[in-house]
């Protein structure tokens, strides 16, 4: 009789994790560069393996009417949260005038080298260091573009002593007064769904074997604009008045469940 | 949904730091010299409770992982030194700088060293070019009693009209930093230095990036009013949706707590 239970609180669960992924959405709706995060749900049918043989013919406990019409534990389906998905789409275009905030309209990223290695970012408000290198708001080194394996530190950017306005073309490549300095390394990924979040506007890629960073061919570098948050306020909302909804149905099938043992115990004993 | 709670609170909190700086621009619009400022924000850490990539078994690999995120934090907070526009005075001891510059000035206490681009200049009781709190220009230039006019060249040397003729009493210099947004803004329109700026870097106006000096005027605020109104409605309706969440976290509390009852 309690099984009927665990599918309700299943969903119950389910919905809470979109419940987070929402709020954190939402609380990056005004972080330039994020990137949101949606939840996939899958069906989970946790008798498919024990009633895919149903052949014997004589059955050692006494028959129930779902004996007769197999239903391949489809009335025992759970929900769960089969992955969380990186929307990768642009988000909009800001323009801010400064020559160091670039946009990377297209699906590739900037190579930033942090103490735990390369990450990828698509935060593109840099800054200068007091030894003129050029960073991201974090303070980690910007790479430029540079042999395959190379050593990072060797693909820093430094514009220490070179003075006047910078200039970065659609390719990436940054002049300083008419003199070519460096070229911004922007890379693109057969699939950036493998890439995973570390925070501060960084993804990591933890398989470079599988999925490795390959030359951009389809992101143009725009100076003195931001990408903002892709973020839909509207989806979002909707998702988190839905997800609502659903779990106050997961609980009050909760509720139906509790009553009805409620009901066997108390007056099934009256009888 | 306790996290959620959590999340959504990161969120009103850094909403809250967005409209107190965009406040503090509005406040010093007519203020000369005044930076904008500009605030950055960045995402929090994520709890990876699949990893995307990882194995599921022999040869399947989950295309995707299962990552929430915990909410967001303002990244940085710094000011925006784009020039701004000028504002004719006519007063001769109004400086102001066609560039990147700042001038340095002595601190009347302390004898502290900062910098500031607000150039509007006075006399003090001993005719030394000061500010009107008593900071001292550096190095110091007193205008001889004497003196009819003043005249102050774009290359920042300064030169008292006397009934003799001109007469040469010093010579204004300006200070460049690598990385301007390492300044520490300490009130009054001045910086100090800070190991993210770099060490100040003391020119003659017109060389290196440091911009030439236009006597008789003052540089405006650069804060933009209607940008200012822009981000501040984004601002606030982010805060809405952010308690939206908070309530609806409640709610779902509220509803479990009361499965059982």
């Amino acid at each position: 009789m309690s099984k009927p239970l665990w599918p309700a609180v299943s969903g119950a669960v389910a919905r809470d994790l979109q419940v987070e992924v929402i709020s954190n959405n939402l609380a990056n709706a005004n972080t330039n560069g994020f990137k949101k995060d949606s939840v996939e749900f899958k069906e989970y049918l946790s008798q498919t393996e024990k009633m895919s043989d149903l052949t014997v013919d004589i059955p050692r406990s006494p028959i129930k009417d779902k004996d007769l019409y197999p239903l391949d534990g489809r009335d025992q389906s759970f929900v769960i949260v089969n992955g969380t998905r990186t929307s990768m789409r642009t988000g909009g275009l800001k323009v801010t005038d400064n020559p160091l905030d670039v946009a990377l309209n297209g699906p590739g990223f900037l190579e930033v080298a942090t103490a735990n290695g390369v990450r990828y970012t698509k935060a593109g408000a840099l800054k200068l260091g007091a030894d003129g290198r050029l960073m991201t708001s974090e303070g980690h080194p910007v790479l430029a573009k540079g042999e395959p394996g190379s050593d990072p530190a060797s693909r820093y950017i430094s514009l220490l002593g070179r003075d006047g306005s910078v200039h970065i073309n659609d390719r990436g490549e940054l002049y300083m007064n008419d003199t070519p300095v460096a070229t911004l390394a922007v890379v693109e990924f057969a699939d950036a769904n493998l890439l995973r979040k570390t925070g501060g506007l960084y993804f990591e890629n933890k398989d470079p074997g599988a999925n490795p960073p390959q030359e951009a061919t389809a992101t143009p570098v725009r100076q003195g604009m931001l990408e903002t948050s892709n973020v839909n306020p509207v989806e979002e909302i909707a998702n988190l008045i839905r997800a609502n909804r659903m779990f106050e149905q997961d609980l009050k099938a909760m509720k139906t469940v509790n009553e009805m043992l409620q009901k066997e115990v108390v007056d099934l004993g009256k009888l | 949904m306790l996290k959620a709670l959590n999340t959504s609170a990161t969120g009103l909190e850094a909403q809250q730091a967005n409209i107190d700086r965009i406040a503090n621009d509005l406040a010093n619009v007519n203020t000369d010299g005044y930076k904008r400022e500009t605030t950055e924000f960045h995402d929090l850490m994520y709890e990876t409770i699949k990893d995307p990539g990882g194995r599921q078994g022999a040869a399947t690999v989950s295309p995707t992982g299962i990552q929430k995120g915990l909410g967001v934090k303002v990244g940085s907070a710094h000011k925006i030194f784009e020039q701004g526009s000028v504002k004719m005075t006519s007063n001769p001891y109004d400086l102001m700088i066609e560039g990147k510059g700042f001038i340095p000035v002595t601190l009347p206490n302390t004898g502290e060293l900062v910098y500031t681009r607000t150039g509007n200049f006075k006399l003090d009781s001993q005719g030394r070019i000061s500010l009107s709190n008593g900071a001292l220009l550096e190095p110091p230039i007193s205008v001889p009693g004497e003196a009819s006019s003043v005249v102050i060249t774009p290359s920042g040397e300064v030169k008292a009209v006397t009934a003799q003729g001109e007469q040469a009493i010093g010579q204004i210099q300006l200070a460049q930093f690598i990385n301007p947004q390492g300044l520490l803004a300490v009130g009054n329109n001045f910086y100090k230095s800070t190991p993210a700026s770099g060490q100040a870097q003391t020119l003659v106006p017109g060389e290196g990036g440091t911009g030439t000096i236009l006597q008789g005027a003052l540089e405006t605020s650069n804060v933009n009013v209607a940008n200012s109104m822009i981000e501040m409605i984004g601002a606030q309706r982010a805060y809405e949706m952010n308690t939206r969440v908070m309530s609806v976290a409640d709610k779902m509390l509220e509803a479990t707590t009361n499965v059982v009852r």
